[in-house]
C-alpha cells in the first residue's frame, strides 16, 4: 500500500499579528484543497501538528477544525516539538496504509510570537531536564552551542563554515516570498552579529516565527484518481535519543538522526548519493552541518566543508527554499514546510530555486534539541 | 591558581533566585530516593546509585535501574565530583528570568566515576577548554533545590575553611556584580556616593561630571576600595560630551547596564526677577541633559534585549510642592517626572526600567548654602527629625539598578523622611 501527496499548501512565514491561529490554519488548507483539487467533504480525517505549550488557544485541533468547517471528521493534535508536523504526517501514513481512511489532511501550524522572546526561550529551555537542566539558563541555542564547541573541538569546525550555512540559506531564502527574511547575508555580517550563546551569533539562530503548512495525503486509488503527479512517500524512518544532554553519547551528532534516516533508505532503497534534494533541520547553522553527516550525504567530521556542495548545482541541493534559517521556525509548521519545499521540488514547480530533474526528495525533520527525528523520503 | 582563588571564584550569582524564576518546588524529594539524595547534597557529596545486579552507575542518581528494570538492586554510589568538561556555551541572550545573569557558561561535566552533570561556571577568566579537569561541587538551596559549581584549576580539592570563605562572599552577595554604570553629575553629593556603593556593590563605574579634578578623585577612590571606574568630563546639556561618554563607557566596558541621570543645579530667583541665563541653565542641565542622555543609551539598551537596562533619573520634592524662588529648579525636576513616565512606557518592552528619585533636603554642596534659620526650619518639618545624607539616597539607586526593582518601573521613590508625603 503506498500513500501519495497530492495537494500542498503554505502560508507566509513571520511575524503574523494580522491573523488569529484558525485563520492561519485557513490559508494553507483552502491552497492545498485547490491544489488537490477536492473538497473538504472528501477529507476523512485530519492530523494537526503543533506544540500546544506556545499558544493561548488550548486543544487547538478542535478550534482549528471548527474554523475549517471540518466537523465531524476526527482530528487529533500530534506534538514532538519542532518535529509536530512531520510526526502528524507520518501518522497520517499509517491512517491509509492500514486502510482507516483514504485522504488524511495533515496540517502543521504554530503562532509563536504571542509570546515574548524571552518567554519562548524558557519554554524552549524546559524541553531540557526541568530537574538538573532547566534551572541553569539553559536555552536551545546553547544546547546547540554545546554541540557547536564539541564539534570544532573534534573536527575542527569553524566559525566562517557555520557562517557559510547562513549565507547559503539567506540567499536561498531571498528567492521565496513566503520566507520570513528575504534579504542575502554576508560572512562578515553573521560574524560581526551578536553573540547569542558562544559561538553562536544572531545569523547562527533560525527566527521564532508564526506560520502553517498543509500536506493532503491520499491513498494510492485515490492518488493516482484525483493527481497527475502524486508525489509518493517512499521511505519513513523516525528516531529518538536521550531527551538530556546528561545521558547523550555523544554532542557532535544526532543520533536520532543518524537512526530514523537508516530506517528510511532502507525502505525507499535508495543510498544518501541517490537524493536529488533535502530539506533539512537548520534551527542552527551547526545543525545543519551535523545533519550532512547524520544522513550520510558526506563523511563524519566534513560537514562544515559540506556547505559549497549543497547549493544548486552541487552534490545535493539542501534548503534551496531558505532553511529553517530564512524562512523562519513555526516549530509546529515546520515539518509540512520542510515537505512542502520537497514536493514543490519534485513536481517541477520550484521556480528558480528548481533543481533540475529532481526525482527522489528527503525531508529532515528534529524535535527538541535532537530527542526526535522523523525523516522521509519521497519520490516522483 | 591558588586554592583560596577557586574558592572566591566559587561565588554565585544570587542562586536563590534561579529557581524561584522557575517554581519547581519539591523536585528532588519527590523522588523515591530523593531524602537521602538530598542528604548528600547538603553534605556537599554528590551521591548516585549503582545498580548491584547490572553494576550500571547512575548521576543524577535513578531510583530504578534502566537496564534492569527494577528498584530492588538499587543501592547508594559515592561520586568524587572529578570529572572532565564535555562541551560549553556562554548565554548571552537567556531565557525569562534569567536576565540578571547573563552572560553565564552552561558546562556538561563527564563525571570520572560514569554520569554527567550541567552546573555553571562562575570563573571563566581562563578561557574554559574542553577536556578540561574540573570538580563538581553541589550546593542545596530552598531546602529542596539543587546547584552545581564547577571550580577549577589545579589543585581542585578545597577545605572547609575555603567553603567558608565562600560561604562569607555568598552572605555579602553583591547586587551589581559585573555591571557598567554610568553616574552623571558623580563629582560630589549624592551621585560620588552613588558611584561608591555601586563600586561596592561589585559594578564597574563610569563617574562623569563636568569638574575633572573631583572624577579623577572619586575614580582614585573607588580603586583603593577596589572596584573599578574611569572617569569621563561631560557636561550633560552638550548633545555631543553626552554621545561621546556613551560612546567611550560602550568602549571601555562593551556593555551599560544603568545609567544614573543624577547632574543636576539650582540657581535661584523670584519669577519676575529671574533672567532667561538662569531658567535656560537650569532647564538645559537638569531636563534636557537628562533627556540627552537617555536619548543616547536607550539604542544600546534596546539593542541588549531582553538584558536591557536601569535608567534612574532625579526629581525632587521642590517639584511636588514649589518653592520660593525655584521656578526653573522645580519646573525642571517636575518635567524629568514626565519625561520618565514617558521613557518608562516606551522602553518597558525592551526590559528598560526608568524610575525616578525624588529625595528631600539633603546634606550636600547644593543645600550647603542654605541659611542656618531657613535650614533648621526645614529640618523641624522632617517627621524623621534630621536632613537627609547622600548616602540614604545611593541605597535607593543601588536597589532601583538591582534585580530587586525589577517589576518597578516609571515610579516616584520619596527619600525624604517623610517631609512632603
Amino acid at each position: 500500500m503506498k500513500a501519495g501527496i497530492i495537494g500542498i499548501g503554505h502560508s507566509k512565514f513571520g511575524r503574523r499579528d494580522d491573523v488569529t491561529v484558525q485563520e492561519l490554519a485557513f490559508e494553507p488548507f483552502v491552497e492545498a484543497l485547490n491544489d488537490a483539487g477536492i473538497r473538504r467533504q472528501d477529507i476523512d480525517a485530519t492530523i494537526i501538528g503543533a506544540s500546544p505549550v506556545y499558544m493561548t488557544q488550548r486543544s487547538i485541533a478542535g478550534p482549528i477544525t471548527e474554523y475549517l468547517g471540518l466537523n465531524p471528521q476526527p482530528v487529533w493534535l500530534t506534538e514532538a516539538a519542532c518535529g509536530s508536523s512531520a510526526a502528524a504526517l507520518r501518522t497520517a501514513y499509517a491512517l491509509i496504509t492500514a486502510g482507516m481512511h483514504e485522504i488524511v489532511l495533515v496540517l502543521g501550524v504554530q503562532k509563536m510570537l504571542e509570546n515574548p522572546t524571552s518567554e519562548i526561550l524558557k519554554i524552549m529551555g524546559r524541553s531540557g531536564d526541568v530537574q538538573f537542566e532547566a534551572p541553569f539558563g539553559t536555552t536551545f541555542a546553547n544546547y546547540y552551542a554545546m554541540y557547536a564547541n564539541s564539534h570544532m573541538a573534534k573536527y575542527g569546525t569553524t566559525s566562517e563554515q557555520l557562517a557559510s550555512v547562513a549565507v547559503k540559506n539567506h540567499h536561498y531564502g531571498s528567492m521565496n516570498p513566503l520566507a520570513m527574511f528575504q534579504k542575502e547575508i554576508t560572512i562578515e555580517r553573521v560574524l560581526e552579529s551578536q553573540i547569542i550563546a558562544s559561538p553562536l551569533h544572531l545569523f547562527d539562530c533560525c527566527a521564532n516565527a508564526d506560520g502553517s503548512a498543509a500536506i493532503i495525503l491520499a491513498n494510492e486509488e485515490k492518488s493516482k484518481q484525483l493527481s497527475d503527479t502524486p508525489i509518493w512517500l517512499s521511505g519513513l524512518g523516525a528516531a529518538t535519543a536521550p531527551f538530556s544532554l546528561l545521558t547523550r553519547p555523544e554532542l557532535t551528532t544526532l543520533s536520532s538522526a543518524v537512526e530514523a534516516s537508516q530506517i528510511a533508505y532502507a525502505q525507499a532503497k535508495v543510498n544518501p548519493s541517490d537524493i536529488d534534494v533535502a530539506e533539512v533541520h537548520d534551527c542552527f547553522t551547526i545543525a545543519e552541518i551535523m545533519a550532512y553527516e547524520d544522513l550520510g550525504f558526506t563523511d563524519r567530521g566534513k560537514g562544515g566543508e559540506f556547505v559549497e556542495e549543497a547549493y544548486l548545482g552541487g552534490k545535493i541541493p539542501i534548503n534551496v527554499d531558505g532553511g529553517l534559517k530564512a524562512k523562519g521556525h513555526p516549530i509546529g509548521a515546520t515539518g509540512c514546510s520542510q515537505v512542502y519545499g520537497i514536493v514543490k521540488q519534485l513536481r517541477g514547480e520550484a521556480g528558480k530555486n528548481q533543481v533540475d530533474g529532481a526525482e527522489i526528495g528527503l525531508a529532515h525533520n528534529i524535535g527538541g534539541h535532537g530527542q526526535y527525528c522523523l525523516i522521509h523520503i519521497l519520490s516522483r | 591558581m591558588d586554592t583560596v582563588n577557586i574558592a572566591l571564584f566559587t561565588f554565585f550569582r544570587g542562586e536563590d533566585e534561579t529557581m524561584k524564576q522557575f517554581g519547581y518546588k519539591n523536585y528532588i524529594s519527590q523522588s523515591k530516593i530523593g531524602e537521602r539524595f538530598l542528604k548528600a547534597l547538603r553534605e556537599g557529596r554528590l551521591e548516585g546509585t549503582k545498580c548491584s545486579q547490572c553494576s550500571t552507575l547512575y548521576y543524577p542518581p535513578r531510583a530504578t535501574c534502566k537496564e534492569c528494570l527494577t528498584d530492588k538492586f538499587i543501592e547508594p554510589s559515592e561520586f568524587s565530583g572529578k570529572g572532565k568538561v564535555l562541551s560549553f556555551s556562554e548565554v548571552h541572550i537567556p531565557p525569562a528570568g534569567f536576565e540578571r545573569f547573563a552572560p553565564y557558561t552552561v558546562t556538561v561535566v563527564d563525571l570520572k566515576e560514569g554520569g554527567r552533570v550541567v552546573a555553571w561556571v562562575d570563573d571563566v577568566t581562563d578561557p574554559l577548554k574542553i577536556g578540561e579537569d574540573v570538580l563538581v561541587k553541589p550546593e542545596v538551596i530552598e531546602g529542596d533545590r539543587v546547584i552545581y559549581r564547577v571550580l577549577r584549576g589545579k589543585d581542585i580539592t578545597i577545605s572547609s575553611e575555603e567553603l567558608a570563605v565562600t560561604e562569607e562572599f555568598k552572605v555579602k552577595a553583591k547586587r551589581l556584580m559585573n555591571k557598567v554604570a554610568i553616574v552623571t553629575g558623580a563629582g560630589k553629593g549624592i551621585g560620588r556616593e552613588i558611584a561608591l556603593e555601586y563600586a561596592r556593590e561589585g559594578a564597574k563605574v563610569v563617574v562623569a561630571a563636568r569638574t575633572k579634578s573631583d572624577i579623577d578623585s572619586l575614580v582614585n577612590e573607588i580603586m583603593e576600595l577596589g572596584g573599578e571606574a574611569i572617569a569621563i568630563t561631560c557636561d550633560v546639556s552638550n548633545v555631543e560630551e553626552v554621545n561621546r561618554l556613551v560612546r567611550e563607557a560602550l568602549e571601555n566596558y562593551q556593555r551599560v547596564d544603568i545609567l544614573v541621570n543624577n547632574a543636576g543645579i539650582t540657581r535661584s530667583a523670584l519669577i519676575a526677577k529671574m533672567t532667561d541665563d538662569i531658567w535656560n541653565s537650569v532647564i538645559n542641565i537638569n531636563l534636557t541633559g537628562t533627556f540627552n542622555c537617555i536619548r543616547a543609551i536607550a539604542p544600546h539598551f534596546m539593542k541588549k534585549r531582553p538584558l536591557g537596562g536601569k535608567i534612574i533619573n532625579f526629581t525632587s520634592t521642590a517639584a511636588k510642592y514649589g518653592n520660593v524662588g525655584q521656578a526653573a529648579y522645580a519646573a525642571s525636576k517636575w518635567g524629568t517626572i514626565a519625561l520618565s513616565k514617558t521613557a518608562a512606557r516606551e522602553l518597558a518592552r525592551y526590559k528598560v526600567n526608568v524610575n525616578c528619585i525624588m529625595p528631600g533636603y539633603i546634606d550636600t554642596a547644593m543645600t550647603a548654602g542654605t541659611p542656618a534659620v531657613y535650614k533648621e526650619q526645614t529640618i523641624a518639618q522632617i517627621p524623621q527629625m534630621r536632613i537627609g545624607y547622600p548616602v540614604d539616597v545611593a541605597k535607593i539607586a543601588v536597589f532601583l539598578a538591582s534585580s530587586d526593582s525589577d517589576y518597578m518601573t516609571g515610579s516616584i521613590l520619596q527619600v525624604d523622611g517623610g517631609l512632603r508625603m
